[in-house]
């Protein structure tokens, strides 16, 4: 079911398992199925608002690197390996068909800043918070005496 | 040790005595009940009524949970808190359970135990459109606040709940808790039975407003976080094991 990652090949975030926001440039993720969640700001918030307009990495290196003024071979390591964990991590997938065309208005700030190699920052502190598959907590703590539902039959 | 059980009720009159009930089933018992009826327009009151003589019974407009909570444990008289909603019900040991976990531990502030799920038979479809949902699972981490007793100084330090929120108050709580380096610790003992059914208010949210309230409570998280390692010159906000060995 997994298409290759190819440098052509449209990009789209998964909508089914992952909920995710843009505010002021920095994207927030969270993965619904883990629990796990995610930032994104600066150059790798303008790479998540790109992706889900479904850019590839040819036209994401394209509108980054000219943007921001760097060498097209830096842009494109450095969103390859973005985009490469994104994968991993379960948040977008590669699409079936090539991307639409590259939009004209893509997502950037009026003036660039300084570029700086874009990063997923990955939180799991909270996971047993959000997960809807959340891992038992390593406790040490009191035996769970007859601790499932005995007991409750009484009470209801 | 003095307890206070604050228990939030909208048109709760079908399980509000089930819920009552387990309280003072208790093997340990709360020193006072305060029930929060948040402008119920059922038999809420005529319920609660029936315990007149072991509760205190609050009435307000209807403002959500989040601010019922905050007025029971305004009027609550307890060092130490814990919540019940009108529809869940406590395992007898509950209490006793967690009252030794501070004993143990005295720099526990939140102590947090298991869930099970239970659902009304009038949801069985509902249940099978949504298996392999986290919910649909029998047991279950339990960061909502039916399971929760704390320290009062804990609510203190975190704040109030978000009456803001209609739902996921809860969730912001303990993220703002977690923020705060408020230690926590999560039972292993499945000490709260949180049942679905029709009128839930679980029922009524939309998911895309939950998702959407889900990650504006992230983002004011990490927010917070970075403003905090900015004061104390941390390095990383991410770095979070501090407040990992405490939980």
């Amino acid at each position: 079911m997994t298409n290759e990652l190819r440098d052509d090949s449209g990009l789209c975030a998964k909508e089914r398992d992952v909920a995710a926001k843009v505010v002021d440039g920095e994207a927030v993720l969270i993965n619904l199925a883990t629990g796990v969640y995610y930032s994104m700001d600066k150059v790798s918030g303008v790479v998540w608002s790109m992706i889900t307009n479904g850019s590839s990495v040819d036209q994401l290196t394209g509108a980054i690197a000219a943007h921001y003024r760097v060498p097209a071979t830096q842009a494109r390591d450095d969103i390859r390996r973005l985009v490469r964990q994104l994968l991993a991590e379960n948040l977008i997938t590669v699409a079936d068909g090539p991307p639409p065309p590259a939009s004209p208005d893509a997502p950037m700030a009026q003036s660039p800043g300084t570029y700086e190699v874009p990063m997923l920052n990955r939180f799991d502190d909270m996971a047993d918070m959000f997960a809807l598959d959340p891992p038992l907590p390593e406790l040490p703590a009191v035996p769970p005496q007859n601790a499932q539902l005995d007991g409750l039959d009484s009470a209801r | 040790m003095i307890i206070s059980c604050v228990i939030p009720v909208y048109n709760g009159e079908r399980f509000l005595g089930e819920a009552l009930d387990s309280v003072f089933a208790q093997t340990l018992p709360p020193a006072e009940v305060i029930v929060v009826d948040d402008g119920s327009t059922d038999n809420t009151a005529v319920v609660a009524a029936r315990y007149a003589d072991r509760i205190t019974y609050v009435r307000q407009e209807n403002a959500g949970p989040a601010a019922a909570r905050n007025r029971g444990v305004r009027s609550a008289r307890g060092d130490f808190i814990a919540f019940l909603d009108a529809d869940d019900f406590w395992h007898p040991e509950k209490l006793a359970r967690q009252a030794a976990r501070f004993a143990a531990r005295p720099e526990l502030e939140i102590s947090i135990t298991h869930q099970s799920t239970f659902w009304e038979p009038e949801l069985d479809d509902r249940r099978r459109a949504m298996q392999g949902h986290a919910l649909t699972k029998e047991v279950l981490p339990g960061y909502v606040l039916q399971t929760m007793l704390a320290r009062r100084r804990a609510l203190a330090k975190v704040g109030e709940f978000n009456p803001e929120l209609r739902f996921g108050e809860d969730t912001d709580w303990f993220i703002r808790a977690q923020d705060a380096g408020v230690p926590l610790e999560l039972l292993p003992d499945v000490l709260v039975t949180r049942r679905f059914h029709k009128n839930n208010l679980t029922w009524q949210r939309e998911a895309d407003g939950l998702h959407n309230n889900l990650l504006d409570m992230i983002q004011h998280s990490l927010k917070r976080r970075r403003r905090n390692a900015s004061d104390t010159n941390t390095v990383q906000p991410e770095s979070q094991d501090d407040e990992r060995t405490t939980r």
